[in-house]
């Protein structure tokens, strides 16, 4: 059932909204849902405008949903859109505001719009008791699928990561600026929430989404939010089993790589160039510093110094 | 004075970014240090343009008095003009903001270096100002802001003679904002925040431009008399009365900023936006005087027009 969730007029002709799509247990209506204490999960995206991935993540999944209604045991809430208007006009931040919304939460009734946006949506999914958080990296960098987490959390969250059949844990440090971030704060207020990270912004990749839908299904299954046998799906690599290794330009121009992502590398292997269109002449080249996994690769390929060209996943027993 | 390259960054396709400080003074011992750093964003015009300002206004002097200036004084006027040059807000390529990266990183993305190397230039003055907009669009009387923590310095900050001071809760993401690093860091900081993402208005640069030249001065980090400007009030969120419009539409305002107001007092319009009707009459909720004001006609529901400092603190 479509529901709008968050409704604030807009100044000429038009509310801004978020909507979702939430799926109840066959012959059970929400006050009955609420009485039998079954279980909730909200699964959102499109908090950035520009990252798609999501979207079609939720249209899988509600697909899915749709022509298996019998196996609902919980409450599944489907939230494709947090940043509508970023959503359909590709603005990562909330256009006119230029703000990134996930860097505001949890957000204040008494603050400009961009955090009454914020508040209002942390109201609206608190008392789930699980959040998926799906983002596409950026329009700049292609992640391999992958669940990102405070350490401070690991504990509660590893176990149901390990359940979704994802390539890659990332476990970070807490880090304060993060603690502004809509995980941080669910997460903080007892629901039990995870970021997933993969492909890249602007653009859909089939065979993450379709391997991300089995993963969530999964995970509910686990839950016992969908009545489905729980699978032996692969188990993630844990970053704290290794160490991963950022490469920056130290040059500005045009990235060229001469590696593909997700391929294996070895120490001083080539991972690709840095060009100069005008002088005809190579800036940089650009060298793996450890054997391991090359899960990030730059997509977008004008670099400043300083920019991410790529991160590479070494197990602690490769890294020589 | 001194016009000096702090630092510069290659672009891939149009000039460099070259990062200018102008250093000013006779390091005599037992005077302050001072640093001023404006324009990290590209909506920062007011702020660019009062610390050009002050520029202008010491090189004058030091060139008919070379002993005018007893401390160093540091101003840079301008870090992103990439974003200046080209009406955007952020750093234009991956539109990151650099006044959430510090202390910076040398060997991080672009922004956390430009954020690495400013630092670097800048961190250990005993003083440090920065002039900044706010994120909202809202145009303000020019204030003090401080972050209410340990190193929060309210007797400094009446030395600007500015009418207030507002003191902000901690928020995770000031971790990363110049004045908070700088205070880290050790030296005493303050944020000058007014108006002026499009516009200038000559009356709030001369206020922060007089606040600046009154602080350097009580300082002694020049020989100058001033007067006193305001007594400072300290107000927070506590005593700030917010009024929001109830409804969207086109936004007209009845008074401006630095007005005092009466309770009850009609403040703004709403109309409809396709049939004009009046959709809100705002008023205020408080006697006070109005320090901030909403500064587009388009307005949100909900969102926050005006911002009343309350009288007596009530």
């Amino acid at each position: 059932m479509i529901e709008k969730s968050l409704n604030i007029e807009l100044p000429v002709s038009e509310d801004f909204r978020v909507q979702k799509n939430r799926f109840l247990p066959v012959n059970l209506d929400i006050d009955e849902v609420i009485e039998e204490k079954v279980k909730r999960i909200s699964i959102v995206s499109g908090t950035h405008g520009d990252e798609l991935e999501g979207q079609y993540v939720c249209y899988l999944l509600s697909d899915w949903l749709n022509n298996n209604k019998d196996k609902i045991n919980g409450i599944i809430d489907i939230y494709p859109a947090l940043n509508s208007l970023g959503i359909d006009s590709i603005t990562r931040s909330i256009p006119f505001y230029n703000v990134d919304l996930n860097r505001i939460f949890p957000g204040k009734k008494n603050d400009f719009l961009p955090s009454q946006i914020a508040e209002g949506i942390i109201e609206e999914i608190s008392g789930s008791d699980f959040a998926i958080d799906i983002h596409s990296s950026n329009i700049f960098l292609r992640e391999l699928p992958q669940v990102r987490m405070s350490a401070e959390f690991k504990d509660s969250l590893l176990p149901l990561a390990k359940k979704m059949g994802i390539d890659f844990v990332w476990i970070h440090d807490a880090i304060t600026v993060l603690e502004a971030t809509f995980a941080h704060t669910m997460n903080s207020r007892g629901t039990k929430t995870l970021v997933v990270e993969m492909g890249v912004g602007m653009r859909i990749t089939p065979e993450y989404c379709f391997s991300l839908v089995e993963g969530l299904k999964n995970l509910m299954a686990y839950l016992g939010i969908l009545n489905i046998p729980v699978v032996n799906l692969k188990e993630p690599v844990i970053s704290e089993n290794g160490e991963v290794f950022y490469l920056n330009a130290g040059n500005s121009g045009l990235f060229v790589p001469t590696t593909a992502h997700y391929e294996i590398v070895k120490h001083g292997d080539k991972i690709g160039n840095i060009v100069s269109p005008l002088s005809g002449k190579i800036e940089e080249e650009v060298f793996s510093p450890a054997n391991g996994v090359l899960f990030t690769l730059r997509e977008y390929p004008i670099v400043y110094e300083g920019s991410l060209l790529a991160r590479i996943f070494a197990f602690y027993e490769d890294h020589k | 004075m001194i016009k000096e390259l702090l630092f510069s960054f290659k672009s891939p396709s149009r000039d460099d970014l070259n990062v200018y400080g102008f250093r000013f003074g006779n390091k005599k011992e037992g005077y302050p240090k001072i640093a001023i750093v404006s324009g990290m964003n590209g909506e920062e015009i007011a702020g660019v343009f009062s610390a050009a300002q002050l520029v202008h206004f010491l090189q004058e002097r030091e060139t008919l008095d070379p002993n005018f200036i007893n401390g160093e004084v540091l101003i840079i006027p301008s870090v992103n003009h990439f974003a200046l040059n080209m009406g955007k807000r952020f750093w234009p390529l991956d539109n990151t903001d650099i006044n959430v990266m510090f202390p910076g990183y040398d060997k991080g993305e672009t922004t956390q270096r430009i954020a690495f190397k400013l630092f670097e230039a800048i961190k250990d003055f005993n003083f440090g100002i920065v002039i900044e907009d706010r994120k909202d669009k809202a145009d303000c009387m020019p204030y003090i802001r401080l972050i209410d923590s340990n190193y929060m310095d309210i007797e400094g900050a009446k030395s600007f003679g500015l009418q207030f001071i507002h003191t902000k809760k901690f928020e995770p993401v000031d971790s990363g904002s110049l004045l908070y690093n700088w205070e880290v860091w050790g030296a005493k900081a303050y944020s000058i925040v007014f108006s002026g993402k499009k516009y200038l208005f000559q009356t709030e640069n001369d206020l922060v431009l007089d606040a600046l030249i009154r602080f350097i001065s009580i300082h002694k980090i020049i020989n100058l008399k001033v007067s006193g400007g305001y007594k400072s009030d300290v107000v927070s969120h506590e005593n700030v009365e917010i009024v929001k419009s109830p409804k969207a539409g086109i936004f007209k305002p009845i008074v401006k900023t630095g007005i005092q107001v009466r309770e009850g007092q009609l403040i703004g319009i709403v109309y409809d936006s396709l049939s004009g009707e009046v959709k809100s009459h705002i008023h205020a909720k408080s006697d006070g005087i109005v320090s901030c004001m909403y500064s587009d006609p388009l307005i949100f529901q909900q969102t926050i027009v005006f911002r009343i400092v309350k009288f007596n603190n009530k």
